[in-house]
């Protein structure tokens, strides 16, 4: 199952559009879908615009690749499950975000194990190719945990607080 | 030994999303605290023990109107729960946080949301005043007079 979400706020009908195209062709694959407040309505799966949390951590769990925007919800939730995630980045000239950041992000994730980073319906059609088609076995990564200096450094403060 | 003494007090707050989940691996450096959460998605209860959560308004698309309703209610979630320490990741709740807990005399943690790897956010550059402790979550954003860098959630 292909889990597709961008996130619970602004939609995001570029990569929802994408996706519904691929599906057209691929019509084997199940798709889940949670798409924010979209004008996408006439889907050829399954969507909503948003989930519950107990929902939302099923699908995830249940998914075998996590398709979304450059949300940090989905990117650490992807890194803690080792899920391949691919993400597409919100861009401000099309008016899907207010800033930029997703691009910044989407750059310095995109060398984890996991992550796939992709631009355009061309980059995101290649990806779909390679990730939908081959049964990817994703090393484990020794990354997930929370810096011990990070969680000391709060601890003394709130001790000495 | 004996141990004397009441356990501190933390607030956990930020937007729900990306923000909340940075924030809750943060969990484990207040283990010894009573803890409480708040966030701006009601069905998060799910996700923390239950009596220790608030709701908050949303105001994810800067509607000056939704701000003033969340900095009030912000506010007078401190008044009630009068924290030890307020920790955040973002985005406007928690700079409402901080703003109010700093002149309570409420110790403020800003953590800036690792989402922000090219700049420190907005959120995260006018908190400064408001934050005993301002972290960034990328080295090479952190400067002498701070952000700090101790680390990631990542």
């Amino acid at each position: 199952m292909i889990f597709v979400t961008v996130g619970s706020q602004l939609p995001f009908d570029r990569l929802v559009k994408m996706v519904d195209n691929w599906a057209e062709n691929n019509e084997e694959h199940k798709i889940v879908a949670q798409i924010g407040d979209s004008d996408c309505n006439t889907l050829s799966f399954s969507s909503c615009p948003s989930m519950s949390p107990d929902e939302y951590n099923q699908t995830f769990n249940e998914a075998d690749l996590i398709i979304s925007h450059v949300g940090m919800g989905t990117i650490i939730t992807a890194i803690e499950c080792n899920k391949p995630l691919l993400i597409l980045p919100r861009l401000t000239n099309l008016g899907e975000v207010r800033n930029d950041h997703q691009l910044a992000t989407a750059k310095y994730f995109s060398n984890y194990n996991n992550i796939t980073v992709v631009n355009n319906e061309d980059e995101f059609l290649i990806a779909m190719e390679c990730m939908v088609n081959k049964s990817i076995d994703i090393e484990k990564q020794e990354i997930n945990a929370v810096s011990d200096t990070l969680i000391c450094t709060l601890q003394a403060f709130v001790s000495g607080s | 030994m004996i141990q004397v003494g009441i356990k501190k007090t933390v607030l956990l707050i930020s937007s729900s999303g990306g923000h909340w989940k940075q924030l809750l691996r943060t969990e484990s450096a207040f283990g010894e605290c009573e803890k409480y959460y708040a966030t701006t998605c009601a069905s998060y209860s799910q996700l923390v023990p239950s009596g220790r959560f608030y709701s908050l308004p949303d105001a994810s698309r800067w509607n000056k109107f939704k701000l003033l309703w969340q900095a009030i209610n912000v506010f007078l979630l401190l008044i009630r729960l009068r924290p030890d320490v307020v920790i955040t990741t973002g985005a406007s709740v928690g700079f409402f946080a901080l703003f109010f807990a700093k002149k309570m005399h409420i110790k403020t943690i800003w953590l800036d949301s690792i989402a922000n790897a090219e700049q420190v956010s907005l959120s995260g550059v006018k908190v400064q005043p408001y934050a005993d402790l301002w972290l960034t979550q990328w080295e090479h954003l952190a400067k002498p007079g701070g952000p700090c860098f101790y680390g990631s959630v990542l």
